[in-house]
């Protein structure tokens, strides 16, 4: 699969925040965004995922275009901002309830996948008994369950002790090797370095 | 039943994050028609347009609490209707054809506004029926002024969605 960000710009009315934007992601890649808060990476991500309209270009997947209303780009799941589970429900049933909607995967995968992110142990503990970090896992969880090819997470590593973030950081390798797209925004110094393929520099609207 | 855990759910949710504030405005005023009613000499027949929430408006009550009841229908279907626009939006764009899944929602909303205005139309006749007079012209005006309201927000809803 390949995804193209064709010449994007996005103005929310006079605030340009993403000039003539072109990256190509293809298989196998892991892609980072680097840039202080603010510089578009989450816009340029939620462009991607189809959430916000381009004021300007397009995002082809596999030279095909999708229209937000009516149809949804397959095999992509991501993570943007902070994630937000129903809070009286647990972190395995807020999974469940997501994994429904597609009915591809039953409950052994979910399982799976809160072992991937370290928080099998509080999986019947309810969403809002949460900390910052164990919401941020459930996140990711979210995004690995279903086993998709395009991975988006925006942040994913803000509030995560270092040992998920090594665990987190070796299953995403391990999916780079099946084939799969990932791509990872990060204001941190040093977050992406290590693992990422590709890293793009968003500074006031370009990406270099 | 998954559709409907969730729908619950997003409810449940609407209702903590503030929504609930509503009913004590709600009980204040009740508490205020209730005083009217049982310390004035006005014809019952005033109070069969107040109570049904009729279009015509007998006094500055009857008008606050009609424009009270629309307002809290219109406030309540905005948040359950903007609710993944500023919950994670991405959960389920990325899952389903998101005009079919809002299109769901709207209609559990509707069958829920239904079967809440029925129930606080029963409420209160319930209450009044010794003073008011309940007609099925009033009925219907107290369901229907609500169902079209809460769709004129999800037209709303769409039109923001699709320029976004």
């Amino acid at each position: 699969m390949k995804i193209e960000v064709r010449n994007v710009s996005k103005a929310f009315k006079k605030n340009i925040v993403l000039e003539d934007v072109n990256i190509t992601f293809e298989d196998g890649y892991i892609y980072g965004f680097k840039g202080r808060n603010g510089s578009g990476k989450t816009v340029l991500l939620k462009i991607i995922c189809g959430i916000y309209k381009a004021t300007k270009g397009q995002v082809l997947y596999d030279e095909k275009e999708y229209n937000k209303a009516t149809e949804y780009v397959p095999e992509v799941r991501a993570l943007i901002e902070k994630p937000c589970f129903f809070p009286d429900l647990t972190g395995f049933e807020n999974l469940k309830l997501l994994a429904k909607i597609q009915n591809k995967i039953g409950e052994k995968e979910i399982i799976n996948a809160l072992e991937e992110v370290n928080l099998i142990e509080e999986k019947d503990k309810k969403f809002s008994k949460y900390s910052l970090g164990m919401k941020q896992k459930l996140g990711i969880a979210q995004v690995i369950m279903e086993n998709p090819h395009i991975l988006i997470l925006d942040e994913p590593f803000n509030a995560l002790e270092k040992e998920s973030v090594e665990k987190i950081k070796k299953f995403l390798l391990k999916e780079r090797e099946k084939g799969k797209i990932i791509i990872i925004s990060s204001h941190m110094e040093g977050d992406l370095e290590s693992f990422a393929d590709k890293i793009f520099n968003f500074e006031g609207g370009k990406v270099e | 039943m998954n559709s409907f855990i969730y729908n619950v759910s997003i409810l449940k949710k609407v209702f903590k994050s503030g929504f609930y504030k509503t009913f004590l405005v709600f009980l204040a005023l009740l508490s205020f028609i209730l005083f009217d009613l049982f310390d004035s000499p006005v014809p019952i027949t005033i109070y069969s347009l107040r109570f049904a929430l009729g279009l015509l408006f007998t006094n500055f009550l009857a008008i606050i609490w009609f424009l009270y009841q629309i307002g809290v229908t219109i406030y309540f279907s905005y948040l359950y209707f903007f609710y993944e626009v500023d919950n994670s939006l991405e959960f389920i764009l990325l899952r389903t054809d998101f005009f079919h899944f809002v299109l769901k929602k709207f209609i559990f909303l509707e069958m829920l506004l239904i079967v809440f205005r029925i129930l606080f139309y029963c409420f209160l006749h319930f209450l009044f029926f010794k003073n008011v007079t309940f007609t099925v012209l009033f009925f219907m005006i107290n369901i229907g002024v609500h169902v079209f309201v809460s769709t004129i927000t999800f037209l709303v809803f769409i039109i923001f969605h699709s320029r976004f």
